[in-house]
């Protein structure tokens, strides 16, 4: 029992990050159909700049999360308004955006992986704080990873319920319904794009600044997060927030469990054995065939 | 034997009967209309003949052969042409391009890509659009996207034709054209034609029998008049008002 | 018109290509054989995401399974069978995984495609580590760089060759209707998974010779190397940057950036990479078919 939960806490405790940042990128994903591959690179952003903060100017990691949150709501608003509010309302078909949005997207990932590299090296770094070790039920755990857990758990679930109980988020629930349909009933697309983008950037953001406590930082960490958050959203299901919660525990369980039987060598194995598995078995499921 | 024939079909989503136990039958050489309300499985059927959908009971044959659980391809070659509710023309292939396909891929018989062009070329004469062979698709007004879905879905060399609306969202004197045009593939060209339509005066007048769908299920068919006459389909259509 | 210009303008590159190494030094030859790899890449990927708009972040993939084709047979086989065994290695995986990979449309196909590549640069990481017990391959006494140059050089004529005669055939008539509409064109008697599968295989099958020829160029190899999504990364924008639709489009792209990256990559390898980023971005938003678009417009209007 006791060697059980050993594996199943830590597993939850990642699994809450996975949920965050899957939240982040499935509320661009189910309103706008935009893959954004450069996800992880956010994250890699908001942790580079956590652990400078921290590094510098021994700023806890718990006060800079606000400022990067800020900060990455910021960038998203200003990519949404300059890049991508017009190819949205310019394009000729739903398709031609996705793919389009995904290939800006793609650019702008490696423009962030390359500026990290270029002003702070390829160098590994990490930093420590809260390290003290504190027993669950007898399970050890470090502190920065029970606190990352508790913010992202909290900040998941008002994401949920900033879009299921407030007019603003039923709103965005229309759009995903049903793009035109929400337009009739008076929403206001661009506005309702420009929020998405905010609020998605600002939480991949967190989302680093919380990892940046515990794990090590280099300017390539972003694309297995990327990675790891398409596969939550597809699980738990397009724009469905508390689906991706649920999934986001899912897969941190599913792998501490899968290295604990395993080996920690195999891990990156696993994992893309995984999403490709979720691909490829869920074609349908993900496109139907429609009318 | 009827030419197309479909015994018990049904379809369901989930769990939900789109088509249940539908019979029909096309006879070869009509023009067969196809009405019903919006979701009453019209396209859903039209779909499990193309092979776009297999059905989840029943069969369809074609001149006596099972032809469900074939892939749409093979049920184009076995000689059912048809065109989509929402044009589904190659936007950026020219028009003249966007018919060869259908005449290079749409038969069993091998051809040369110039023996193709000369077909693609007579079957634009037929519908009226050589003069723009040369633009792509996408400059076409949508009467005359819908004409080229016609002229691509004729390019295969169908004996059986399946109409999805192609008279929706034209203007009368457009209608009248198209009406004309369904009238002369049937004539001409002998070629059977089942259609799906809502303007509901260019049907009565069209067709030489209609089947009435209502919630998956057929509930009158026969000639435009009896069909006009019939109390349950009067019922169903009652406070209906997409109706003309 | 147009295809008598092209041909005559071809003669003096060809010409150019083919004389280089007979009077260049060996910088300038393999300034010449990277752009005649990336040619031959970038070439080989229209094929398939050009034509049909399935996009691949994952051309790396068969690059990499040439390469390591080439360090398993070196030893064993003479050059140019091993070099067609890199291609058949890559075009044998391609055609394996070909049928349920393209039944992912979209974004789902792209994004497929990048975690296919990285699962197969770990599989391969794991096997040195776990099963050959080293971290890559050294490949000792590989030819000189004329034969190396002369071999890249065959290989990009046959792929400019192939794609230019896919584009203008049946086949490529089939690969068009599948990006435009592939429902129409499978209800037009097209046998669009077969088609598409088949546009995978020959894509893949010439990424598999050049990994396998520029493995002995670089006469080590090791999986983060040959596997490196940045080969993918690069075509893609090399494709885009030129044009995806032609053959003249990743000439173009091809040719700009491996000069860019011969200025820039050796000392800022970061800015080259940014660069290639920014690149993309102001090539999706404002020439979606790539630069060969304003190229052909201007040769239109100066011939007018």
């Amino acid at each position: 029992m006791e060697r059980a939960l050993a594996i199943i806490l830590p597993g939850l405790m990642i699994g809450g990050i996975y949920a965050l940042i899957a939240v982040g990128l499935n509320l661009m994903y189910g309103t706008m159909r935009m893959l954004n591959v450069a996800h992880g690179e956010l994250i890699m952003m908001g942790a580079y700049v956590a652990y400078w903060l921290f590094t510098l100017y021994k700023v806890s990691p718990l006060v800079s999360i606000i400022l990067i949150m800020a900060i990455s709501c910021g960038l998203g608003l200003v990519l949404c308004r300059v890049i991508f509010l017009p190819i949205i309302n310019s394009s000729k078909s739903p398709e031609v955006l996705e793919s389009s949005s995904l290939l800006i997207f793609f650019g702008i990932s490696i423009i962030l992986s390359g500026s990290a590299a270029l002003m702070w090296t390829a160098d590994i770094r990490g930093y420590s704080y809260l390290t003290q070790i504190i027993e669950l039920g007898n399970v050890p755990l470090t502190v920065n990873r029970l606190t990352a857990f508790l913010v992202a758990i909290a900040v998941s679930l008002a994401t949920f319920l900033l879009l299921n109980k407030t007019m603003f988020g039923k709103a965005i629930r229309a759009l995903i319904q049903d793009r035109d349909a929400s337009q009739l009933v008076g929403v206001n697309p661009n506005r309702v794009y420009m929020f998405s983008f905010g609020i998605s950037f600002a939480l991949a953001g967190l989302a680093g600044g919380l990892i940046s406590m515990f794990y090590e930082i280099n300017p390539y960490i972003g694309l297995p997060y990327t990675i790891t958050a398409f596969i939550i959203i597809v699980l738990g299901g397009l724009g469905n927030i508390m689906g991706s919660l649920l999934a986001g525990f899912i897969l941190g369980l599913v792998e501490t469990v899968g290295i604990s039987l395993t080996s920690p060598g195999l891990r990156a194995i696993i994992s893309y054995a995984f999403f490709i598995a979720i691909i490829l078995l869920r074609p349908r499921g993900i496109f139907g065939k429609g009318g | 034997m009827p030419f197309l024939q479909g015994e018990k079909v049904s379809k369901y989503f989930g769990g939900i009967a789109a088509l249940s136990e539908l019979d029909f039958e096309v006879r070869e050489g009509e023009i067969l209309g196809l009405i019903g309300a919006n979701g009453a499985g019209k396209t859903t059927l039209f779909n499990i003949i193309s092979g776009v959908y297999n059905s989840s009971a029943g069969t369809v044959k074609l001149a006596g052969q099972t032809i469900n659980g074939l892939k749409p391809y093979q049920i184009c070659r076995k000689g059912i042409g048809r065109t989509f509710q929402i044009v589904k023309t190659f936007r950026n292939l020219t028009v003249l391009k966007n018919v060869m396909v259908g005449s290079l891929f749409g038969t069993e018989r091998a051809k040369s890509l110039l023996s193709a062009e000369q077909e693609a070329g007579d079957i634009l004469n037929f519908v009226g659009l050589a003069d723009r062979d040369n633009v792509p698709a996408q400059a076409l007004t949508l009467a005359d996207r819908k004409r080229l879905e016609l002229a691509r879905a004729l390019s295969t060399e169908p004996r059986l034709l399946l109409l999805d609306e192609v008279l929706a969202g034209l203007n009368p004197s457009e209608t009248l054209k198209a009406m004309k045009l369904v009238e002369r593939i049937r004539q001409e060209k002998g070629i059977t034609v089942f259609m799906i339509e809502h303007v509901m005066k260019a049907l009565m007048g069209l067709s030489d029998r209609v089947i009435v769908l209502h919630h998956g299920k057929k509930i009158a068919q026969g000639t435009p008049r009896e069909v006009a006459n019939d109390p349950r389909v009067i019922e169903a259509y009652l406070g209906s008002p997409g109706v003309a | 018109m147009r295809k008598g210009a092209f041909a005559l303008g071809s003669i003096p590159i060809l010409l150019v290509m083919g004389t280089l190494p007979l009077y260049s030094s060996d910088y300038v030859i393999s300034i010449g054989l990277n752009i005649l790899m990336w040619v031959a890449l970038t070439e080989s990927w229209i094929i398939l995401s050009g034509y049909t708009g399935y996009i691949s972040l994952g051309h790396a993939t068969f690059y990499g399974i040439g390469g390591y084709m080439m360090a398993i047979s070196w030893q064993s086989l003479p050059f140019p069978v091993a070099v067609i065994m890199g291609g058949l290695g890559s075009l044998a995986v391609a055609l394996a995984i070909g049928f349920p990979c393209l039944r992912v449309r979209g974004p789902y196909f792209v994004i497929l495609t990048l975690g296919l590549s990285e699962f197969t640069k770990y599989l391969f990481i794991n096997w040195e580590v776990n099963v050959t017990g080293t971290v890559g391959r050294l490949l000792m006494g590989a030819p000189d760089i004329k034969t190396l140059y002369y071999s890249i050089l065959v290989i990009a004529l046959v792929t400019v060759a192939v794609a230019y005669v896919i584009k203008r055939s049946r086949f490529g008539l089939a690969l068009f209707s599948i990006k435009e509409n592939e429902d129409a064109a499978e209800s037009l008697g097209i046998h669009t998974s077969l088609y598409k599968w088949l546009a995978f295989g020959i894509s893949a099958l010439f990424p598999g010779f050049v990994g396998a020829i520029m493995a002995l160029r670089s006469t080590y190899i090791d999986p983060y190397t040959v596997f490196d999504p940045f080969v993918s990364f690069q075509v893609i924008i090399m494709a885009f940057l030129g044009g995806y639709e032609d053959v003249l489009g990743p000439l173009l792209g091809a040719l700009i950036l491996t000069l860019l990256s011969e200025v820039l990559w050796a000392r800022y390898p970061y800015y080259y990479t940014i660069i290639l980023g920014v690149i993309l971005i102001l090539i999706i938003k404002f020439l979606p078919s790539g630069l060969i678009e304003p190229l052909r417009r201007f040769t239109a209007l100066s011939r007018a």
